[in-house]
């Protein structure tokens, strides 16, 4: 907390001797935001859409923080001011469906509903990554994740030992279901069949996996994450993860045409990292070494910033594992 | 019309550590240029280019639908890349370099009011 007080004050500075700066107002609100200073941060936002008023998701982030506070009638005279004026921005269907999940700000959304029903194809995705996120889905999140990992660590640690939690509280509930299962001694439909054996598979696939695959299953607990692989330069796959049922192709075929791509492209060896964002999720293309590449994939909502500060913290280990060592 | 688009392209100049921004077509060929900085950027706009391609390829074959945005990180530059479709449904697509530390939110945000002026320009 101690560097991000004083990252406030040094921002406050910035803001104080150069007040038409809009990067410096936006950080300052992010900033706020993270320390709790709501008010303030509300404060920072209102100062953009005073220098430019254009920048109209500057409400969005007035109108998340509004609901964090409680201000639900002004919250929502935000969001349907937005939702009339930007009907087509998915920014604002993701805050709508924030509140949607508040049981005291839910009645009043019955407008919102009638004009973000154009989103519904999304909707099974987003509120599946709403599910995964814990229900924390911040409309500004994209602006403000690097802040989160760089400066708060302990909200990531928080966030994966919920998940660590909550995988283990599915566990111990699969496992009364299965000995209900056997009390009963029924025969198995074919459903349950079906089901049971897909759980074995499973199963036997995380007891099987190498080290290395065990260390890439792990970047799947970062929200959102459903595959993970390593390849090579050639786009041969080293190590695959993907999450139960969610993804059909043949993915060693798909992997082998981007990598005959990524050879041709002289500069791949000084790539960081490289973000792919689609309608209906997101890939990220990581280059560990000179050798090797993971490549995630994450549904709609997943959180880019939690990703990287796991693969940077992964990175390390990950090369070890791999042929040619840390090189 | 080009010089329309560049004028639509210069309020990214406003964003501190913004290299550059340009706008190509979907052959690849640029529309407008605008380079700010003399600082050599890490990658050709070319290679952007085909990493557009291989992303779109990608998308189709893992079924994730339209490319919309990508980020490049490269050590000393980053390439935010749009995909901009104008109102002949021609898609474009807009680059803007930028030097580490740039505020992506603020980059994101000129992004989406620029991209509806670009939307408007006619093929």
């Amino acid at each position: 907390m101690i560097r991000l007080d004083e990252r406030l004050e040094k921002l406050n500075k910035r803001v104080a001797e150069n007040p038409q700066n809009i990067e410096s107002w936006l950080t300052l609100a992010q900033a706020n935001y993270y320390r709790g200073n709501y008010l303030e941060a509300i404060s920072a936002y209102e100062q953009i859409t005073n220098i430019d008023p254009q920048l109209w998701e500057t409400q969005l982030g007035i109108a998340q923080i509004l609901e964090e506070i409680k201000q639900y009638q002004n919250a929502l005279q935000i969001l349907n001011k937005y939702a009339v004026e930007h009907p087509n921005e998915v920014f604002g269907y993701l805050l709508f469906l924030k509140f949607q999940n508040n049981p005291e700000i839910k009645e009043g959304l019955g407008e919102l509903s009638a004009l973000y029903k154009k989103f519904s194809p999304a909707k099974e995705n987003i509120d599946l990554a709403i599910k995964s996120t814990g229900n924390n889905l911040p409309i500004i999140e994209e602006f403000i994740e690097d802040l989160q990992t760089l400066e708060n660590p302990s909200i990531l640690d928080k966030f994966l030992k919920t998940t660590a939690e909550a995988q283990k509280e599915q566990l111990n509930e699969d496992l009364k279901k299965l000995k209900e299962l056997e009390k009963k001694a029924k025969p198995m439909t074919g459903g349950e069949l079906s089901q049971l054996s897909s759980q074995m598979e499973t199963v036997a696939q995380e007891l099987n996996a190498s080290p290395l695959e065990q260390e890439i299953k792990e970047l799947l607990n970062a929200k959102g994450i459903i595959l993970a692989v390593i390849l090579d330069r050639k786009g041969a796959i080293k190590a695959q993860f993907v999450k139960e049922d969610s993804f059909e192709g043949n993915l060693q075929q798909i992997f082998k045409d981007a990598g005959e791509v990524l050879q041709n492209i002289q500069t791949i060896n000084n790539l960081h990292y490289w973000l792919l964002e689609y309608d209906h999720g997101l890939l990220v293309i990581y280059n560990l070494n000179q050798d090797w590449f993971l490549i995630c994939q994450g549904m709609l909502g997943t959180n880019f910033g939690a990703l990287r500060y796991m693969i940077e913290q992964k990175k390390q280990t990950l090369c070890s594992l791999l042929p040619g060592g840390g090189s | 019309m080009p010089e329309q688009i560049k004028e639509f392209l210069q309020s990214f100049r406003k964003i501190d550590k913004v290299l550059g921004v340009m706008l190509l077509n979907h052959d690849g060929e640029i529309l407008a240029k605008i380079i700010t900085s003399d600082n050599q950027p890490d990658i050709l706009e070319q290679e952007v280019f085909a990493c557009f391609q291989l992303g779109e390829k990608l998308g189709d074959l893992l079924k994730l639908g339209n490319l919309n945005q990508s980020y490049l990180e490269y050590p000393n530059s980053n390439f935010t890349s749009e995909t901009i479709r104008n109102k002949n449904n021609q898609a474009m697509l807009l680059i803007i370099i930028s030097q580490e530390g740039v505020n992506l939110g603020r980059i994101r945000m000129e992004i989406r009011r620029v991209k509806k002026m670009l939307e408007e320009v006619p093929a």
